[in-house]
């Protein structure tokens, strides 16, 4: 399965998607957007990416902003977007905030929506103020559609939705094994096509890659590692690392495996069901707040994934992973889990990353010869 | 003697003193052994930590920019030691200066670093606040409280309200409670009704010195206010004594405006800025002085400002609170006007009725969600023209925005606020920092330049140099 | 009237004689690092020997440009650089609307009234500054002379490029396209995009601008490839006086001489 390209073409999708269907398109930036609703009301939501462009527009709107903020704005005045019907933001950042404003004040078109998730997701009143706020959404979604939101809608969203995610699920499963037959760069290239393509379609595609994963023979194995941090919008570390012989298995980014971490629990009241989801996510650093969670699921995802290293990977002017640093250098070092730290910008300056890259993969070699005395030999 | 160029009498301010003793006062009692001390911000409505026998909680802005001002190279090295255990560069300087110390174990005087034993962030838009403290926790495990700076679009939405209300009523309940039952300490309800009764004398006090700003010539320069105005917000001192302290700074401001005593006497062109200054470099006030250029201050150090609006007849009064059913997002019209409905709520009701705790804690936290004291902070993504009429009701001629690599809100939205102002004719200069406790980015000689640049570019000249 | 302006660039020190409104000697070198007022004297020297004359003779010196502190001494009056760009637009394009002067170090984009004022003034972020040292730097990397890089092809669409959001991380680039053994000239015609969409943001960062006639002054004017590139980036029509480079130096002297609009506003008189 081509990932890539599907990810790739995600705009030609989008448009043809609306062709086909005479649907609305909604655009949105953060995996806290709950998407059923959207696809409820008949919309295809699709998430905003970023991808390299030469861009001197953004620097009018936006001062010291992280890559892919500004790339949404370049591409915004730059047409690219231009099929979208809509954008929803969650406040996942006030960086997107600002992309989103930018949107919103100079398209007077562009239909917008502002949902409030709280940074304090683990107080007994989030659930109670997140319906609120999906009942507010519905209702817009709904006028701007000019379709009923049922319970039946909502329960099939749910359905095509809670099936994507126990695939994701699945398929992640196998990334746990050694001589895991999936390259995190192919891994990471479909979880980024899964958020911009109608999931029942992504479904089907996902079934067979299953099918085929299963088939396919064990590559030998390799050095495994985590990644963590900023956002991504592509594969571009993964596949340098895999240049390198070793792979990443694993990752906890906001557009990686949290995407599909856990799923809706279905009940009478459905609102509260979805918002019991994404509030019961895997916290973001932004909403990790007071007694963390995040610092648990770091390890233990790299526990169960065996990772023999991690990198974190944080994009420049990034607030909130710098922040969140301190938390996780500290959790590593406790737990003696080797991780390497670097910032990424626009561009990953390709013999500088290799550079690092390879000395902190040579660190991690001879370790793992000592510790799978029981397995396969690695071949260095 | 009068100075080249001068127009207006001048004279040195009174209050000036007082307002360095209090904030001295702030500082020692950091150091009582006996107090409970908690890293955070209570409240800008009202002081609540007062109402507890020996807490107090401190903020780390106005300590992190103080060292930065004051001592350059050890905030590098705090900020230092706070990056390399992994704290981003783009983050709030006041937090890295601060929380270096923490790391490093002493603070900037040599004495040993007071533990912090609990974090109430003051919930806000701004990232920086929302995990503000968190490293003080990650540090070593004390309790951190956060609650939600509830946030929408569009028009006031009494159920969406409601709803955020409870949420952020409900947080700042659990905070007053858990302390009351992990430090043992009783919260005084009589004692914060006390409190609740001076902060709504305070609050018109405080208005009627920011509506007495907008007199040519200004009273006050920012420079000034800057010694002031962080009185009572995020440094908490005795209401009481709060009281008294502002109702002097207003009767010395009153006196000046009616006496058209200046802050700067050759103001010929009125300047405003926007957010924290590089309080490690405020010189440039006085730099502009030697154009005539007096700064009247921003949406930050008159945080009070959108009390006031221009009224349809062109006359400046008292903002109406009537709640407007209208879409916030400007609109542009056929004749290049922008229709902009807006949308305003009280910062708190001053006719509410507090019997309860409860009554209390929603006192606390507003008569509407959105509708907190942090109007600097949240203008900017409710008004986005408000800028537009601040520049309007003060007057001025141009405006020096700078742009912070670091703490996001500073930041955020920056750029458009200036292609605002400049559509409205007000000329408007950027210049490029760090943040106010970070001096790492501030070209001091490259930001004099500008200033000369921009000056010279508008067609004034220095009356002396 | 005789007057002298000169303009202290970080890159080059540029000298202009001007003669009632003629210019009769100019002189240029490079700015000579800590040595800078020994470096304008000589050039100072060189531009009075064209022009025929002796220091004496010349009423007025006034000067402009990044390192114009430096030269405090020889200075009647130092102006900044947004006006003496202006002034010479002024007076080398009449009616000019826009002023893009972009130098070694600093790109500046103006706006003016029909009576020649300045209406809003941008400057570069410091991540787009040394916009013309990045080509020179790279220059030299590449071991093409200023004359070749002048020269190079624009970039193909689909051909070699380096990071346009920084400059020192689009160095990095081009440092990894040497190694992989891309032709110089390709490297080069990468490196002169970025540079291109650098200058470009600070133009774009105009709220208002007015491109009827737009006025491309500063050193950068001299690299004929990157102007080519900006033009057809921007899709605009620059006007190049034959002057472009000298451009602040002579604004300088000009305001010397008191020539044109005024630039600055009496200052009110005092009152009790």
């Amino acid at each position: 399965m081509n990932f890539k390209q599907l990810a790739e073409n995600r705009h030609e999708y989008a448009k043809a998607w609306k062709a086909r269907t005479g649907g609305q398109v909604l655009g949105y930036y953060d995996p806290y957007f709950p998407e059923e609703l959207a696809y409820a009301a008949g919309m295809l939501p699709v998430r905003i990416l970023a991808r390299h462009e030469p861009d001197d527009v953004s620097t009018k709107w936006i001062y010291a902003s992280c890559y892919p903020v500004r790339d949404y704005v370049n591409q915004f005045f730059n047409g690219r977007y231009g099929y979208l019907d809509g954008i929803v933001d969650t406040g996942g950042c006030e960086w997107v905030y600002n992309a989103f404003e930018v949107a919103m004040n100079t398209t007077p078109s562009l239909k917008t929506h502002y949902i409030f998730i709280p940074r304090y997701p683990n107080a007994p009143t989030s659930p109670g103020l997140v319906v609120s706020e999906l009942k507010t959404m519905k209702k817009v979604f709904e006028e701007w559609t000019g379709r009923e939101i049922t319970d039946e809608s909502l329960d099939h969203a749910i359905e095509v939705y809670n099936k994507n995610r126990l695939l994701l699920m699945r398929i992640s499963e196998l990334r746990r094994a050694y001589e895991t037959p999936l390259f995190g760069s192919e891994a990471m290239q479909m979880l980024l096509a899964d958020q911009v393509m109608d999931k029942a379609e992504m479904n089907a595609i996902l079934e067979s890659f299953l099918a085929e994963l299963q088939e396919r023979p064990p590559r030998e194995d390799r050095v495994r590692l985590m990644i963590i941090g900023s956002e991504t919008w592509d594969a571009e570390l993964e596949e340098l690392v895999e240049s390198l012989g070793a792979n990443v298995v694993i990752d906890e980014l906001d557009n990686g495996t949290s995407y599909f971490w856990n799923t809706i629990y279905e009940q009478k009241d459905r609102l509260l069901a979805i918002a019991l989801r994404y509030l019961g996510r895997p916290h973001s650093a932004l909403r990790d707040n007071n007694w963390r969670r995040r610092s648990q699921h770091v390890f233990e995802l790299a526990e169960d994934y065996m990772a023999d290293g991690v990198l974190i990977v944080k994009q420049i002017y990034c607030v909130i992973h710098g922040t969140d640093n301190y938390a996780m250098w500290k959790l590593l070092r406790e737990r003696n889990i080797p991780y390497h730290f670097f910032e990424r910008d626009t561009s990953l300056p390709e013999d500088e990353t290799r550079q690092r890259l390879e000395s902190f993969i040579n660190m991690l070699k001879p370790g793992l010869v000592r510790l799978r005395g029981w397995h396969e030999p690695l071949v260095i | 003697m009068l100075q080249k160029g001068q127009l207006w009498e001048t004279k040195p301010l009174e209050y000036y003193a007082k307002a360095k003793e209090l904030r001295a006062k702030w500082e020692k009692n950091a150091e009582n052994k006996e107090i409970v001390l908690g890293q955070g911000n209570t409240s800008f409505v009202v002081d609540w930590q007062q109402a507890f026998p020996a807490i107090m909680v401190m903020e780390d802005n106005p300590r992190g920019s103080t060292i930065a001002a004051k001592n350059l190279p050890e905030a590098r090295r705090f900020r230092l030691a706070s990056e390399s255990r992994g704290w981003g560069r783009e983050i709030c300087g006041y937090h890295g200066v601060l929380w270096g110390q923490q790391f490093i174990g002493y603070q900037v005087d040599g004495s040993p670093f007071p533990e912090r034993k609990f974090v109430v962030p003051i919930p806000a838009t701004c990232e920086c606040h929302t995990k503000r403290g968190e490293q003080c926790k990650d540090f070593s495990p004390v309790p951190r409280w956060s609650g939600d700076q509830c946030v929408y679009l569009g028009p006031y939405d009494q159920e969406r309200d409601k709803a955020m209300l409870d949420h952020r009523a409900w947080c700042s309940w659990k905070i007053i409670n858990d302390i009351e039952r992990i430090f043992g300490q009783q919260f005084n309800d009589e004692k914060m009704k006390e409190l609740i009764k001076i902060s709504r004398a305070v609050k018109p006090i405080r208005e009627e010195i920011f509506k007495l700003m907008t007199h040519i010539p200004a009273p006050l320069s920012v420079k000034e206010l800057y010694s002031t105005y962080v009185l009572g917000g995020l440094v908490k001192i005795e209401m009481n004594e709060l009281l008294d302290f502002w109702r002097s700074v207003r009767d010395e401001v009153k006196w000046r405006t009616e006496n058209n005593i200046a802050a700067v006497g050759t103001e010929r062109y009125r300047w405003m800025e926007a957010h924290p200054p590089a309080y490690y470099f405020l010189k440039y006030y006085r730099y502009m002085e030697k154009y005539g250029a007096v700064c009247i201050g921003s949406q930050y150090t008159n945080y009070t400002f959108a009390q006031l609006e221009r009224k349809p007849d062109g006359s400046i009064g008292d903002r109406d609170y009537t709640f407007v059913d209208e879409y916030m997002t400007p609109i542009p019209q056929p004749d290049g006007s922008i229709h902009e409905k807006v949308l305003y709520h009280p910062t708190f009701s001053p006719e509410m009725r507090i019997d309860t705790r409860e009554d209390e804690i929603r006192y606390l936290d507003g008569a509407s969600a959105r509708g907190s004291v942090q109007h600097f902070k949240q203008d900017e993504i409710y008004r986005p023209y408000a800028l537009n009429e601040f520049a309007d009701i003060y007057k001025v001629n141009g405006a020096i925005m700078p742009l912070h690599r670091s703490g996001v809100n500073c930041t955020l939205t920056r750029k458009e606020q200036a292609m605002r102002l400049r559509k409205a004719g007000v000329s408007v200069m950027h210049y490029e920092l760090n943040q106010g406790g970070d001096n790492t980015d501030l070209d001091e000689k490259r930001m004099l330049e500008q200033l000369d640049q921009w000056m010279e570019s508008q067609g004034l000249r220095k009356l002396e140099d | 009237m005789t007057t002298v302006g000169i303009d202290m660039g970080v890159e080059n020190i540029k000298i202009v004689v001007l003669r009632d409104e003629k210019i009769i000697g100019r002189g240029k070198a490079r700015s000579g690092g800590a040595k800078r007022l020994a470096a304008a004297k000589a050039v100072y020297e060189s531009a009075l020997k064209e022009a025929g004359l002796r220091e004496d003779q010349v009423e007025k010196v006034f000067v402009t440009g990044k390192g114009k502190f430096d030269v405090e001494s020889m200075a009647g009056d130092i102006i900044t650089e947004p006006v003496t760009a202006a002034k010479a637009a002024e007076f080398l394009s009449p009616g000019a609307t826009c002023v893009f002067n972009i130098g070694a170090d600093e790109t500046m984009a103006l706006t003016l009234n029909k009576d020649a004022r300045i209406t809003e003034m941008v400057i570069n972020e410091k991540c787009a500054a040394g916009v013309g040292n990045f080509i020179r730097n790279m220059a030299r990397r590449l071991e093409l002379t200023q004359e070749e890089m002048g020269a190079v092809p624009p970039k193909a669409k689909d051909g070699p490029a380096v990071s346009d959001g920084c400059i020192v991380f689009g160095e990095l680039d081009a440092l990894n396209l040497m190694n992989k053994d891309v032709p110089p000239e390709e490297i080069a015609s990468a490196v002169l995009f970025t540079a291109v969409i650098r200058a470009s943001t600070v133009i774009k960062d105009l709220t208002e601008p007015n491109f009827e006639k737009v006025t491309l002054l500063g050193g950068l004017t001299q690299n004929k490839a990157f102007v080519t590139a900006l033009k057809s980036w921007l899709d605009l029509e620059f006007v190049i006086p034959d002057e472009a480079e000298y451009a602040p130096a002579l604004g300088a002297a000009l305001l010397a001489a008191g020539w044109g609009v005024k630039p600055y506003i009496e200052p009110a008189s005092a009152v009790s």
